[in-house]
């Protein structure tokens, strides 16, 4: 008798409670972001995002009992990107809030595999990264897919603004190019073709060029599946060229910085396929937005909600996994569904892309008014 | 729209060209490549927008205090980066420069942060138009500045005690020195003048490039590509090859692709210097051996 209570008492020791193995050290995550160079202003909305949420998550005691420090690694290009990887498991980083860039994901993603951890979670919209053929058990994404993106964009400017005439600009690079390939896929299958397709690439100041061929053409709605800074400059010039056309953009069209580049006017009646709009009447989005403004004195544009939210998802899947091992936080990102301000986060098992819903919106009045929200 | 591709095209290409007459100054008076010469007009850039955009003091006058303290900057660069070092290997030199190049960035980022900073047209929502063509202002105003400069230093070079000095030092700076022209002061006059012509670029460029910390880098690649191009030393070369430059990326961007938009200028750039090695208008130096 005695020795069955003794054994059960074992028992209810290993399992019931949870096993924390870093109970009262600090729980690291590591930021990969753009802290330097042309894109450091990624990185201040980003810190902002992710110091918000490790704040409140500190405020309100830990995970676990265990308190969250964040480590940032600036990876202003690729080459840094992966040495920023490897700075942060030098680290021992528990987890990882990743680039928001698509072609330093892709770069990044065999080292880890080759590694084996620790799990990240990252704002990269590349079909690629998030196909089925990838070989992917660590990287976990936050943001649709632009296989969603892109068919909305191009069902958006054919059925809803009925053009027969679309023009396309990419970036010439990985984020560009697949988007372009999934829009000539997807123009394809509505047996049409794109009118006119151009491309630029990073630095581009002057798209002169790029709006001659546009004109030209005749195009009634164009695609600019372009950065900030070349989008905001281009639609810029088009405006100052007199060119009066329908714009579908990517996410970033409705963010605060993008729009400033645009300039007043230029960005009015705009339409952009997007995961955030700071000016959102969803009363989750509003309050969270109001937090930020009250904190950072400044709108949070997309980079800095991404951050917010993986730091979220990282912290429930820790909290779930009960344990700070990598390969249990890996798992558990695999079980939770996390409701964050971007939207519902739950990974599909085979492509670990977790978001899978996106908003349509316009610019009213120099605002970005949100038209629609697509889940898939 | 060939009139419009043709401006636009000058009007870069004027402004590569007035950063490459800063390096061009830099390298005849004391014979080294500035590579922290993208980023000083950067630098302007950066004092525009606190100057008249934040603390709103008129646009001339604004131009009057930037265009001092960029010929300062120069001087300073000068005593601290390039006189002690001036009997060292030029390449050791070149290295310093960026590694100031890499150090302004970085300042940048610390006194204006990491977001793009637009500066706003003095012209404001004006556009010029001739018929179907739309051209900002901002591009005829640069090439009007360009040709300003130009007339200015070729009286000033060849009309003033001080550009007849600058030219001696530049043709042999012993002899100049034994002449008795304060060789020292000669060069800290060229470089403060060089900063002088970079802040202008800066300012002129400004309102078009969107400022970030960064930008210095792709200004300096087209501008040591226009230096190449024009013989280093060469002062009316400096500006036809920042034209030449400016013209073919835009129509090269324009006729053949935009994609390889930089290939295809810099190739022209390969081309002119393999029929003309020492650019378009340097000189072939014969050694005895």
């Amino acid at each position: 008798m005695k020795r069955s209570i003794l054994f059960t008492m074992i028992l209810v020791f290993v399992f019931g409670l949870p096993i924390n193995c870093i109970a009262g050290e600090e729980i690291r995550i590591g930021v990969m972001t753009t802290l330097t160079g042309e894109a450091a202003y990624i990185g201040e909305y980003a810190q902002d995002g992710a110091n918000m949420a490790v704040k409140e998550i500190n405020d309100n005691g830990g995970i676990n009992g265990s308190l969250v420090k964040l480590y940032y690694e600036d990876e202003t290009t690729t080459t840094a990107s992966i040495n920023a990887y490897r700075k942060l498991r030098e680290r021992k980083v528990h987890a990882i809030v990743g680039s928001i860039y698509s072609v330093k994901v892709a770069a990044v993603l065999p080292e880890v595999q080759k590694f084996g951890g620790p799990p990240i979670v990252v704002g990269a919209t590349s079909p690629k990264i998030w196909s089925k053929e990838t070989e992917n058990d660590w990287v976990f994404g936050d943001r649709a897919s632009d296989e969603l993106v892109t068919k909305l964009a191009v069902k958006f400017a054919v059925e809803e603004l009925n053009a027969d005439k679309v023009g396309i600009i990419y970036i010439n690079d990985d984020f560009g190019r697949d988007g372009l390939e999934a829009m000539k896929a997807l123009f394809e299958t509505r047996n049409m073709e794109p009118a006119a397709i151009t491309s630029c690439v990073e630095g581009d100041k002057d798209f002169t060029a790029q709006i001659r061929l546009f004109k030209q053409v005749g195009c009634e709605v164009i695609i600019p599946w372009v950065h900030p800074l070349e989008g905001g400059l281009f639609v810029r010039q088009l405006h100052q060229l007199g060119m009066d056309v329908d714009i579908v953009g990517p996410s970033h069209f409705v963010s605060v910085q993008t729009m400033e580049i645009m300039g007043k006017d230029a960005d009015e009646g705009l339409y952009s396929v997007t995961d955030f709009v700071a000016s959102s009447e969803e009363p989750k989005v509003a309050e969270w937005v109001a937090e930020y403004i009250k904190l950072y004195d400044r709108e949070p544009a997309l980079f800095s909600v991404f951050a917010y939210d993986a730091v979220n998802i990282l912290a429930a899947a820790i909290e779930k996994a009960g344990t700070a091992d990598p390969e249990d936080i890996r798992d558990a990102l695999l079980e939770i569904e996390v409701e964050g301000i971007i939207g519902t986060f739950k990974a599909n098992p085979e492509t670990l892309n977790g978001l899978h819903q996106v908003r349509i919106a316009q610019i009213q009045n120099g605002k970005p008014v949100v038209l629609q929200t697509i889940k898939e | 729209m060939v009139i419009q591709l043709l401006v636009n095209g000058l009007g870069m290409g004027c402004i590569y060209g007035l950063v490459a007459l800063g390096l061009v100054f830099i390298w005849k008076g004391v014979r080294i490549v500035n590579f922290a010469q993208g980023d000083f007009a950067i630098l302007a850039g950066y004092l525009l927008a606190s100057f008249y955009i934040e603390w709103q003091i008129p646009y001339v006058i604004s131009i009057f205090i930037i265009c001092i303290i960029l010929a300062l900057v120069s001087v300073i660069f000068e005593r601290l980066v390039y006189r002690p070092l001036k009997n060292v290997s030029s390449v050791t030199i070149a290295v310093c420069t960026v590694g100031v190049s890499i150090f302004l960035q970085n300042i940048f980022q610390i006194i204006w942060g990491g977001m793009f900073i637009p500066i706003p047209s003095i012209f404001g929502s004006y556009l010029i138009m001739v018929g179907d063509i739309v051209i900002r202002p901002e591009y005829p105003l640069i090439i009007v500045v360009t040709l300003f400069v130009i007339i200015f230093q070729q009286y000033f070079l060849y009309n003033t005690v001080q550009g007849k000095a600058m030219r001696a030092v530049e043709a042999d700076r012993d002899v100049a020195s034994l002449m008795g022209i304060d060789t020292a002061k000669v060069v800290s006059t060229t470089f403060a003048y060089s900063g002088v012509l970079t802040a202008l670029a800066g300012i002129m460029l400004a309102p078009i490039f969107f400022l970030s910390t960064a930008s210095g880098s792709l200004i300096r690649l087209k501008a040591l590509a226009v230096l190449v191009m024009a013989g280093f030393a060469s002062v009316p070369g400096a500006v036809v090859g920042g034209i030449i430059l400016g013209l073919s990326e835009v129509f090269g961007a324009s006729y053949i692709s935009s994609e390889y938009k930089e290939a295809i200028s810099f190739g022209i750039i390969i081309i002119i210097l393999l029929f003309r090695p020492s650019g378009l208008f340097g000189s072939t130096v014969k050694k005895k051996v």
